[in-house]
């Protein structure tokens, strides 16, 4: 067994530099707007390349709905109930608005989204928050003649066609302004953005999922959560040989999990005890870490389980391994784990009430 | 194991069935709009908004459980879009910006309008001076495909036959006419806004260059003693086109002096202010020239009396000044 401080004193500067890149990665991507309310919420900013495929695809809708302009007028002139001057007049008006106001009609009727940003998730907020104005929707999509139609017309008719060195310079120019903006800040805001005070969002959706401290969590009940908590008991079949004995009335749920033996009665035989001093090893990023560790499913899950409760039995130089190398065996996994989280959870979230915050293992 | 039982564990219990109630009611609207909800479901969405707010203060202070933040922090956010995303009905929104906020933005731009028109009738003037001084200048500033047979080797007859010509095939293209100068002009006018955005230099370019086309016309037109037939024959349309062009200018004028001068504000924000401002002075605009694409295509056909031209543009170009000098003053925004 590698003793703990080995392990720390190696890894700990590109580790603690990994962990502070982590965090910081993620306060780059979100921004806090205030309610009225008074709480600040957060919201995520949409990758540029989400962003890129709404407006694709509201470019594809664009140019269905142009196509099915020009097939209705077609179709009415064909059958007489049109005659080719209103066919004309209709035609240009239709084209107008189409292509000038598709983007403003549904980001006005749908609350900032559109068609494509709908299907890609993603929403238009103000900047301050409150009501997305509808002067700001006009400033956003107003600017889109020059920022994207233009540009793209350039670049498919072939930019630089019998316009002289400078005017191919300027037409090059022109399309890198607009189409890397959002490149170049934080933000990821295009042109038309900056000036109407928005950004772009993706639609937050998260589900609630079960508390990982609850008791029950071994017996398989029917409360309507209990699909979302089979992953804990997957425990691989040839693992599970060595195990304890596997219940029967033990239910998988998770979707593509087949195995899961983990007997009800057998995890509360098992108890682990913590001291604080063991439990002050760890802060509130290794706690939301071994968070996903838990809740995590899939073919490698024991495995990444079992290894991490190794990892911490180590770490904290907890004497508890059944094993002959004095490491957990598989039946201790999940128990370990679990109260180790709970014990964790609990002495952070007690310092933290006394207004003590303990970031992570460096804090 | 009581001992075990977390204080975050309870207060999850506790709130749980709020946060549920005010999900399903959120996943309603957004998969099929405010409408959808019950009046018992709209009495309660914001109740359980703000109860789900202040879940989410006390999860922030209490709970370490990353899945309740990461929910309870979606959640709120959802739901406020839905409390505070929704805007009142369309009519309403079109009156207030009718008779409030176009009027409202067009005086907050007064002097980039002012620029515009100076810059406008400084161009006009000029192709109008170098016109009557050497005729040879019209071919140089008005390209053939604009001058529609109106060149200096046209005879007066020829002109005054453009001007009061009865619409071409009766009455049955003007429709066609004045749907192509509206989407045309308002193209150009929505154009003419982002150009802004170039420091409006490219604006300064465009409004004197079409000041100089019309003088270079009227020009031509006096020197075949046409003037006041010409003049009237824009009238008609040209009040209205003409101060929906220079608005359109002049939002692009602001857009540029954001970028260039940010005042008192930083520039982003200086922007945001500017940009909102003058992208509401163009959709105005666009309602305009579709005004002015009515009586272009339509009136100017039809009515082929000179005085009357006169009266009708001088009518129009009267109430489109009252109309932003007066309307919506003193009212409350919103």
């Amino acid at each position: 067994m590698a003793s703990p401080a080995a392990t720390t004193a190696d890894g700990k500067k590109p580790a603690e530099r990994k962990l502070l890149g982590a965090v910081q990665e993620k306060a780059r991507q979100t921004r806090l707007i205030s309610t009225p309310e008074g709480v600040q919420v957060s919201v995520a900013l949409a990758d540029r390349g989400e962003r890129a495929g709404a407006v694709i695809l509201d470019l594809i809708f664009i140019g269905l709905a142009l196509t099915g302009v020009i097939l209705a007028l077609g179709g009415l002139r064909l059958s007489g109930l049109m005659t080719m001057d209103w066919v004309i007049a209709l035609g240009y008006l239709m084209f107008f608005l189409i292509q000038n106001f598709y983007f403003l009609f549904f980001e006005l009727r749908w609350q900032g989204r559109t068609p494509g940003k709908k299907i890609m998730n993603l929403r238009v907020i103000d900047r301050r928050g409150g009501t997305l104005s509808a002067d700001a929707v006009f400033a956003r999509n107003l600017i889109r003649e020059v920022e994207l139609f233009i540009p793209m017309l350039l670049l498919l008719s072939g930019a630089g066609s019998g316009l002289g060195a400078w005017g191919t310079l300027f037409q090059w120019l022109w399309i890198g302004v607009f189409l890397f903006f959002p490149f170049f800040n934080r933000d990821r805001m295009r042109v038309g953005d900056l000036i109407a005070g928005t950004w772009v969002v993706v639609s937050p959706k998260a589900a609630l999922l079960s508390d990982l401290s609850e008791e029950d969590r071994y017996s398989p009940q029917t409360s309507p959560e209990a699909k979302q908590r089979g992953r804990l008991q997957t425990v691989p079949d040839a693992e599970s040989q060595t195990g304890p004995q596997a219940a029967p009335q033990t239910v998988v749920q998770t979707a593509a999990q087949t195995a899961a033996q983990a007997p009800p009665e057998e995890p509360s035989k098992l108890r682990f005890t913590f001291t604080d001093k063991q439990l002050d090893t760890y802060g509130i990023f290794e706690l939301q870490t071994l968070e996903d560790v838990l809740r995590r499913s899939g073919p490698e899950a024991y495995a990444v389980r079992a290894a991490v409760a190794n990892r911490i039995r180590q770490k904290i130089g907890h004497a508890s391994g059944a094993a002959p190398d004095g490491s957990l065996t598989p039946g201790q996994v999940a128990p370990f784990l679990d109260q180790f989280y709970k014990a964790l959870r609990q002495r952070l979230e007690a310092r933290m009430l006394l207004g003590d915050r303990k970031e992570s293992k460096y804090d | 194991m009581s001992e075990m039982i977390l204080k975050s564990a309870v207060f999850r219990q506790e709130r749980e069935k709020t946060w549920q109630e005010l999900d399903a009611i959120v996943t309603q609207i957004e998969k099929k709009g405010v409408r959808s909800l019950t009046p018992e479901q709209c009495h309660r969405l914001p109740l359980l908004y703000r109860a789900t707010l202040s879940s989410l203060s006390v999860a922030r202070s209490i709970s370490l459980d990353r899945n309740v933040l990461d929910y309870l922090e979606t959640l709120s956010t959802r739901a406020y879009f839905c409390v505070h995303g929704a805007r009142g009905s369309v009519l309403k929104y079109l009156r207030a910006f009718l008779f409030v906020e176009f009027p409202e933005a067009v005086r907050a731009a007064k002097w980039h309008l002012l620029v515009a028109i100076v810059l406008l009738l400084g161009g006009l003037l000029a192709g109008h001076w170098l016109v009557v001084a050497n005729v040879d200048w019209y071919h140089s500033i008005v390209p053939e495909g604009m001058a529609g047979g109106r060149t200096p080797e046209a005879s007066a007859e020829d002109l005054r036959a453009v001007l009061y010509a009865p619409p071409e095939d009766g009455e049955a293209m003007l429709h066609v006419f004045a749907s192509y100068l509206f989407t045309h002009n308002a193209g150009i006018g929505i154009l003419c806004f982002g150009l802004g955005f170039a420091l409006g230099i490219p604006v300064f370019l465009l409004i004197f260059y079409n000041g100089l086309m019309i003088g270079a016309m009227t020009g031509l037109h006096a020197t075949k003693g046409l003037l006041p037939d010409f003049v009237g024959w824009l009238f008609v349309h040209g009040t209205t086109e003409l101060l929906a062009v220079v608005l359109c200018a002049a939002a692009g004028l602001m857009l540029g002096s954001a970028v260039a001068l940010p005042g008192s504000y930083s520039r982003l924000e200086n922007l945001r202010r500017q940009g909102r401002l003058a992208a509401k002075v163009v959709v105005g605009a666009v309602l305009m020239f579709l005004v002015a694409a009515l009586l272009e295509g339509f009136a100017r056909q039809l009515v082929t009396d000179m005085t009357t031209r006169y009266l009708i543009g001088t009518t129009a170009a009267v109430l489109w000044a009252a109309y932003f000098i007066l309307a919506g003053r003193g009212r409350p925004h919103g």
